[in-house]
């Protein structure tokens, strides 16, 4: 791994703060965001920059694959609780909601992040993550509705 | 949702140390780093901290026990801390619930992660506590994580973080903050927190109505005294979103940070009730091994000093005052925190150190009693 070039080197520095956001979003509460966000880049350096056409969109589905395998094991873990209070540290003003979110499938959360956060439109999005804009719109949607319900649980 | 934004940004922020750097082109020998190390140190709530302190100093005559408090770590803060002349005399100490250990030994550096490696330090609880022997009287002082405090002199950031820049460095951003001079410093990390509590056979907690925090995953059914273990006690003393039934309807406790530390301190009561009546040499041991593994303490504190402390914290009973440091939360840079007037806190100060009467309250005071006993 010595012999990094410096080009790649460079670009992965710039992704990372965009890259790190995006995974402690999508990822895990139990799992660190930095870890997920090494993983992909591990696998970017393991095959080489020349095969991926879109570095960005490439990080970007890498993380959200890692997310939802890590989810399911931990599912079976049965961890839910452990899961929540890890975020609920990290963002004490907003923990109601962040427990919400947690609820949400990793692609879920990652479109409502892309969509409210960094801007995307649907079909943009749908583009980074690889599928097709109808299931970005429906994931968008079905996390808005789920937030709603919890809302209003909560009252 | 028009919150969902901001939500989803505050959680975009998590676990992130300060300074984060990331390292490109160590690729391979990363690749098998096991995960959620992070979420396995988060931080607990320890209140414990002063339950595995006095069990293990219950059990302090025992050779055994001796040899094991001499385990203990020792941190070198003389440079800033007073120090007590003798036992007997009255003693302020800085007892510190942390996320980490100060000070890893290279095994569980190696088998955690170096501080450089998986961010600073935080600390989860601070509590002052003023101890005065002679006249059998114990003062609790809880300073909220996210108060917002020069830092050692520098900027402001949350309390919290002081411990990042070591002991030192958070027994000087208290001393400074409340005009008051520290005579030791305790420093517990949050497995010790679940090893004292299972150790002692589960703490009792007197609940009033059916209480739950999704958050943390506590459920509590029925009212009444509960035995709490381990993993209940950490959802307890951890809680920032407790709802309670009443009428049939779940009602959240406003407070949140403040209600924890109200949480906290009654479950310190219980949790030495419980430590301190512990004689079993098996129960005794467990502590112990729990105080060696994950307590640590100023070299000023000789294991002797700890025994004879230990002995009368757990004696004073009812003779705890808890002093409250009136807060207002507010936001600096988007995070929300909580600010305290230099007044406030210096009264704040003043209080933990001179145990007004209740009768004769003084700003800053505010009397705890617990709404229910579970006395045997």
């Amino acid at each position: 791994m010595g012999d990094v070039d410096d080009d790649l080197r460079t670009r992965l520095a710039a992704a990372y703060p965009t890259i790190r956001r995006f995974a402690a979003v999508v990822g895990p509460a139990d799992v660190e965001p930095d870890d997920l966000v090494q993983d992909a880049f591990v696998r970017v350096l393991r095959r080489g920059i020349d095969d991926i056409a879109n570095l960005d969109a490439y990080l970007r589905r890498t993380v959200l694959n890692l997310s939802s395998n890590e989810r399911r094991s931990w599912s079976r873990r049965q961890r839910a609780y452990r899961q929540e209070r890890v975020v609920t540290e990290t963002v004490s003003a907003t923990f109601v909601d962040v427990a919400d979110l947690l609820r949400l499938a990793p692609d879920v959360r990652a479109v409502l992040w892309l969509a409210e956060v960094e801007g995307w439109t649907h079909a943009e999005i749908a583009g980074l993550l690889g599928c097709s804009e109808e299931a970005a719109r429906a994931r968008a949607s079905r996390g808005r509705r789920r937030l709603r319900l919890a809302l209003v649980e909560e009252g | 949702m028009d919150d969902l934004r901001s939500v989803l940004e505050a959680m975009a922020e998590r676990g992130r140390p300060a300074g984060a750097e990331v390292v490109v082109g160590r690729a391979e020998a990363e690749v098998h780093r096991p995960r959620g190390r992070r979420a396995l140190r988060v931080a607990i709530a320890l209140s414990a901290a002063a339950a595995v302190l006095v069990a293990a100093l219950v059990g302090g005559g025992l050779l055994y026990a001796r040899t094991k408090l001499d385990d203990i770590e020792r941190l070198d803060l003389g440079p800033v801390l007073a120090g007590s002349a003798t036992p007997a005399e009255p003693m302020t100490v800085l007892l510190v619930g942390s996320d980490t250990r100060a000070g890893l030994s290279t095994a569980d550096a190696r088998r955690f992660g170096t501080t450089a490696e998986v961010g600073s330090a935080r600390a989860d609880t601070i509590m002052v506590l003023r101890i005065d022997p002679a006249a059998g009287r114990l003062s609790v002082l809880s300073l909220p994580r996210d108060l917002w405090l020069p830092i050692d002199g520098g900027p402001s950031q949350r309390i919290n973080t002081a411990l990042g820049d070591g002991p030192d460095a958070l027994v000087r951003t208290v001393q400074d903050a409340l005009g008051i001079q520290l005579d030791h410093y305790v420093q517990v990390d949050f497995d010790g927190f679940r090893q004292v509590v299972d150790a002692v056979g589960g703490v009792t907690v007197p609940f009033d109505t059916p209480v739950r925090d999704r958050v943390t995953g506590l459920r509590i059914d029925q009212p009444g005294c509960r035995e709490l273990d381990g993993d209940q006690a950490l959802a307890f003393v951890r809680s920032r979103h407790l709802q309670a039934l009443i009428d049939g309807r779940w009602l959240t406790d406003p407070r949140g940070d403040l209600g924890r530390i109200e949480r906290q301190q009654q479950f310190v009561l219980s949790a030495l009730a419980h430590a301190a009546g512990a004689r079993n040499p098996l129960t005794v041991a467990d502590l112990l091994d729990a105080a060696a593994d994950h307590v640590s303490i100023d070299d000023g504190l000789s294991s002797g000093d700890l025994v004879a402390l230990g002995r009368r914290v757990a004696s004073v009973g009812a003779g705890v005052r808890p002093v409250v440091l009136p807060t207002e939360p507010t936001r600096v840079n988007g995070a929300a925190v909580l600010t305290a007037s230099e007044s406030d806190l210096r009264a704040a100060g003043v209080a933990v150190q001179t145990h007004p009467a209740p009768a004769t309250p003084v700003p800053g005071q505010v009397d705890v009693t617990p709404k229910a006993s579970c006395d045997k």
